[in-house]
């Protein structure tokens, strides 16, 4: 960032000056530092407790008074969410279901998205009022629905049955068509006069410039599948096709009672990932976002 | 591009119209139903099982269940059970959808409360004349019926009993269980609350008291208890109107009214633990809880049969056994029926898992009234009785779950709720 | 401001033909293989879209608008022909049904509080985040953001602790005040600005995120030439920054708005829709009819969410959008 231009003040600068303004240089405005860590605890107290009970013995967790640090720490409810799960097993799901997913979504949306930005065509319009229409529509009311369709399919009790229903998704469409729509024209034109194929011209031209745009398109469709339950939980026929979620809520509910040490532990686990991913990425995909509709 | 949208428009609502117009011409409609309700039992067959059973079992990985299929495996060579386990918070769900998408496994554990609505989506085979109703105990049979049909054997029984901590009622000078009967009971209620924050500091209420979501778990009993009903089966209507229900209502409002237990739902089963609350009604899991979670309480905290006014009663809950009309492999699902529900074989997994066994036979056999705080479960079961095998029971329950809310919060009177109830039961219907 | 990266309405198709170029003649019919070339490549690109899509949303769409219109049971679905149909009888019984409309004010209490809140919240951290500080400002946009990306059952476990009546960290802060915190989640008046507020805490680093991109295409000369105007920086924020936020704003009042008309997690886990129907959401009243086998209401309940979505959805476009 450029420093401030400062209008003269009519008499020298004394050394205290010159100390705020290098502060205020390098910090920005001191004063809020302290209300911002006071939001930021607030926004991560939670977090917080989910660690500290993490490792608290299952009798502790809900003990009042509550106190954050852990009087007696133990590391039973990771080994015990270790024991109960084949954990590697429901990981492995998880990864690879994500993955398939938001590669799917990366690779199809910003196809159609191209096209549908760039490209002329009969129905473009269609196309594209019924993407954004579906969008609106509430998920629930299709889930029944497109369980017996998959069921029908003999999709059920395999993880292609995770995977396929959600390799398009309208959100990515909206995104990269909107993202794509701010590049410019005259790229496109000059590689067509140049001879380029149409199909070249997106995968050689269109696709490495949309970066910003697919990274946050993958954090979005790698954070939905990655949390997703419900579907997980009613199309596998077998233990081998659980993921995390789905074994998470097997290994903490009982029927009338929860084993919270282990739902936290579990929750600990299930967050590290993603989090992970946001921190690799995040960059990116606030540019990606700056770079979409936004202008 | 404008006509071709337009045109692509209309083709696509005259597509919309003719669906529309085929679906009303195929006079699709309804058809007298011949299913559930009306089947004939399953055949069970003789022999050994072989082939593969899938079962879906609730709750996490069953280390008894699983040794016991191993020891039918051992038994039955050339058979391979597996078992899929399912979370309990989302079981309804999955079995539901499954149910729905025609994909179900060959047999399933399943909630007792869902028998009736599940049999009545045709989802179950009737079960086998092999199986004698007389060896259970009477709810938990009923449990599995749906039109007078069984569609299913009982698995594991589940009743409450009255749980209390025996340290702390010493204190307001009661000696072993409270009364049996309702004006004893609250008599004795009222001594351990007169001993809150003085003998007992760290008391706050002399008993829990369940409020809100199951709450009709806790009350359909307590109409029993009065002699009457809230549903006859044999005129198919609803009897909230009844004196016998007002009176069940008065009892459940006048515990919390009296301020003898609190009404902000809270963690009964962890406030008995921490001393808040001296007793507290709960089905047999909780003891298990609170020995695992507590142990130094253990001796501490004992059992007794539910209070009642003109009858014992209870609420036969559990989980049974059922296998699916869509099975691969039903006759080995019901030889896997079968052995697990022998005595012998319902008192190993009782023993493991804490859990009651709804047979008397395997009570005895399993010893497990050695255990003392189970004593007063089997006096239960005895006793207790299933709730209406209609399809819209969980909505009734609901409806009644929030008119029990309101009474107790003081929002209503008994009239208004028996009243509300009576009116909300009768939209509901009783279903198919 | 460019009309083309908003979609629908006042979509300009930009004719092909006609660009201000030389050699007209030579591009004339180059242009027009190019169309043809154009639309197959196209739909090649969106065929593979295009089938899953039809399959796995369109499908299920139809059906279940159809269900709607229908007395399907759960038990209909194996022969689904084999209903009735009754047009829009159940969006009658909807309305007739007080549970449902009481779920709709409650779902129009969320919306109508929880939007403008969880905007401005998320905006005023990004302001902060953006302009007020220079450092750890990684720190704070994981931390803002870390709400977003957990397990809501997770959160609501730890919330449900946090707001225990007796001695939850939220009573217990209050009483040094010398306040007796009610049992917020057992309490009518209460619950539902709960979840309003977990809601927010929820979302506001979704917004966050979202308009710390669009500050960042703020151009820093205009920053500049408004502070050498003379103008404070309350006045730069309002008549410099936040118009050039308006397709932030949009972007995001519209993904929160039909994120929040759907809004089921924080009651299904926290109260599942209680206390009383104080927090039951139009959502949570449909999953209930689809647990209790009522397909035919459920969709009819999805659906009237759905018209609510587009609603909200064209209101916004309508104030939020530009002008020019």
């Amino acid at each position: 960032m450029s420093t401030f231009a400062h209008p003269g003040t009519g008499h020298a600068d004394t050394d205290r000056s010159v100390r705020r303004r290098r502060i205020r240089q390098n910090w920005g405005n001191p004063w809020l530092y302290l209300p911002l860590t006071g939001c930021l605890l607030l926004m991560i107290a939670p977090f917080l407790w989910m660690l500290s009970g993490s490792f608290k013995p299952e009798a502790d967790i809900r003990r009042l008074p509550p106190v954050l640090i852990p009087t007696a720490p133990t590391t039973a409810n990771y080994s015990q969410l270790f024991r109960s799960l084949d954990f590697t097993s429901m990981f492995a799901n998880s990864v690879i279901v994500s993955l398939a997913i938001t590669a799917g979504n990366l690779l199809f949306c910003s196809m159609l998205g191209y096209a549908l930005a760039k490209l002329d065509f009969r129905g473009r319009r269609v196309v594209f009022s019924l993407v954004i229409g579906t969008l609106m529509v509430p998920a629930l009311v299709t889930f029944v629905p497109l369980y017996v369709l998959v069921a029908n399919m003999k999709l059920t009790g395999s993880l292609v049955g995770l995977i396929l229903p959600f390799l398009a998704g309208p959100f990515g469409v909206f995104l990269m068509r909107q993202f794509i729509s701010t590049l410019p024209d005259e790229l496109i034109d000059a590689a067509r006069v140049d001879g380029c194929g149409e199909l070249a011209i997106f995968w050689r031209i269109i696709l490495p410039l949309t970066k910003p745009a697919l990274a946050t398109l993958g954090i979005i469709a790698f954070l939905g599948s990655w949390n997703s339950f419900l579907w997980p939980l009613v199309v596998a026929q077998n233990q081998d096709q659980y993921t995390l979620p789905v074994g998470l809520a097997l290994a903490s509910s009982g029927q009338s009672f929860t084993r919270y040490g282990i739902l936290l532990a579990g929750a600990v686990v299930v967050l590290l990932p993603v989090m992970l991913v946001f921190l690799r990425f995040q960059r990116q995909f606030v540019a990606g976002i700056a770079t979409t509709g936004l202008k | 591009m404008r006509t071709s949208t337009r045109h692509t428009v209309r083709t696509v609502q005259a597509l919309c119209i003719t669906v529309t117009a085929a679906l009303v011409a195929t006079g699709c409609g309804r058809s007298a139903d011949s299913g559930p309700g009306k089947d004939a039992p399953a055949k069970i067959g003789s022999g050994k099982a072989t082939g593969k059973v899938v079962m879906w079992s609730m709750g996490d990985t069953d280390p008894a269940l699983l040794s016991l299929a191993k020891k039918f495996e051992k038994e039955n060579p050339g058979v391979k059970v597996q078992i899929t386990p399912i979370p309990w918070a989302s079981a309804h769900d999955k079995l539901t959808t499954a149910i729905a998408g025609g994909n179900t496994p060959d047999m399933s554990v399943v909630g007792s409360t869902w028998m009736a609505e599940m049999a009545s989506m045709n989802a179950f085979q009737a079960t086998p004349t092999a199986f004698k109703s007389s060896d259970f105990y009477a709810g938990q049979w009923d449990t599995t019926k749906y039109k007078n049909t069984a569609y299913g054997v009982p698995f594991v029984a589940d009743t409450s009993a009255v749980y209390y901590r025996a340290d702390l009622t010493e204190k307001a000078g009661i000696k072993g269980p409270l009364a049996s009967d309702r004006e004893g009971y609250i008599k004795d209620l009222k001594a351990i609350q007169a001993t809150a924050g003085k003998q007992n500091p760290k008391l706050r209420y002399a008993s829990g008291w369940l409020i809100g979501f199951n709450s009709w778990l806790f009350w359909v009993p307590m109409v029993w208890q009065q002699g009457g009903d809230i549903y006859d089966a044999k005129t198919k209507k609803f009897t909230f109107d009844t004196p016998e229900v007002a009176k069940a209502l008065q009892y459940y409002a006048s515990v919390p009214q009296q301020h003898l237990a609190p009404t902000d739902k809270e963690d009964n089963v962890q406030g008995f633990q921490d001393g808040l609350i001296a007793v507290y009604q709960e089905a047999a899991w909780a003891g298990g809880a609170f020995h695992k979670d507590s142990p130094k309480l253990d001796g501490k905290w004992k059992t007794m049969p539910v209070p009642y006014s003109k009858q014992p009663a209870g609420f036969a809950g559990g989980s049974d056994l059922a296998v699916f009309k869509g099975a691969k492999n039903s006759k080995a699902a019901w030889k896997f029926a079968q052995f697990l529900t022998e005595p012998a074989n319902l008192a190993v997994y009782s023993k493991a898992t804490g859990q009651l066994p709804p047979s008397p036979a395997a009570w005895s056999e399993g010893k497990l009234t050695e255990d003392e705080t189970k004593k007063a479960f089997e006096e239960q079961l005895k006793v207790s009785k299933a709730p209406p095998a209609i399809t819209t029971w969980q909505q009734i329950a609901d409806a009644i779950d929030s008119e029990l809310e309101k009474l107790s919060l003081g929002k209503a009177t008994v009239a208004q709720v028996q009243q509300a109830l009576q009116s909300k039961a009768t939209s509901i219907g009783t279903g198919r | 401001m460019s009309t083309k990266t908003l979609p629908g309405r006042g979509d300009v198709h930009e004719p092909i033909t006609g660009r201000p170029d030389g050699s007209a003649g030579r591009r004339h019919s180059a242009v027009r293989r190019t169309a043809r070339a154009q639309a197959r490549a196209a739909w090649i690109l969106g065929v593979p879209f295009l089938v899953l899509f039809a399959a796995f949303m369109v499908l299920p769409v139809v059906w279940s608008l159809l269900m709607s219109m229908t007395d399907t049971e759960s038990a209909d679905l194996r022969t689904p022909l084999n209903v009735s149909f009754i047009g829009f009888d159940n969006y009658v019984r909807l309305f007739e049904d007080e549970q449902f409309v009481h779920a709709l004010r409650n779902t129009g209490v969320f919306v109508l509080v929880g939007l403008p809140l969880t905007l401005a919240a998320g905006l005023a951290a990004a302001v902060a985040l953006d302009r007020g500080i220079r450092r750890f400002r990684a720190v704070f946009r994981v931390g803002f953001y870390l709400p977003v990306i957990t397990s809501v059952v997770a959160v609501a476990v730890i919330w449900k602790t946090l707001l225990d009546p007796r001695a939850g960290l939220v009573n217990t802060v209050l009483a040094w005040f010398g306040i007796d915190g009610p049992a917020w989640l057992a309490d009518t008046r209460f619950a539902l600005p709960v979840m309003i507020l977990m809601a927010v805490w929820r979302n506001l680093g979704t917004v966050m995120i979202i308009m710390l991109a669009g500050l960042q295409s703020v151009p820093q000369s205009l920053m500049e030439a408004a502070e050498l105007d003379g103008a404070g920086a309350w006045q730069r924020f309002w008549r410099v920054t936040f118009p050039l936020l308006r397709p932030a704003l949009l972007l995001t009042a519209v993904t929160t708005g039909i994120n929040y008309l759907q809004f089921f997690d924080e009651p299904f886990v926290m109260t599942n829709g209680g206390p009383l129907d104080s927090t039951l959401s139009a959502t949570l009243y449909s999953y209930n009819q689809f647990g209790n086998g009522n397909y035919d209401m459920a969709s009819a309940a999805g659906y009237v969410v759905f018209v609510l979505i587009v609603a909200l959805t064209v209101l916004q476009f309508r104030v939020l959008r530009d002008k020019d």
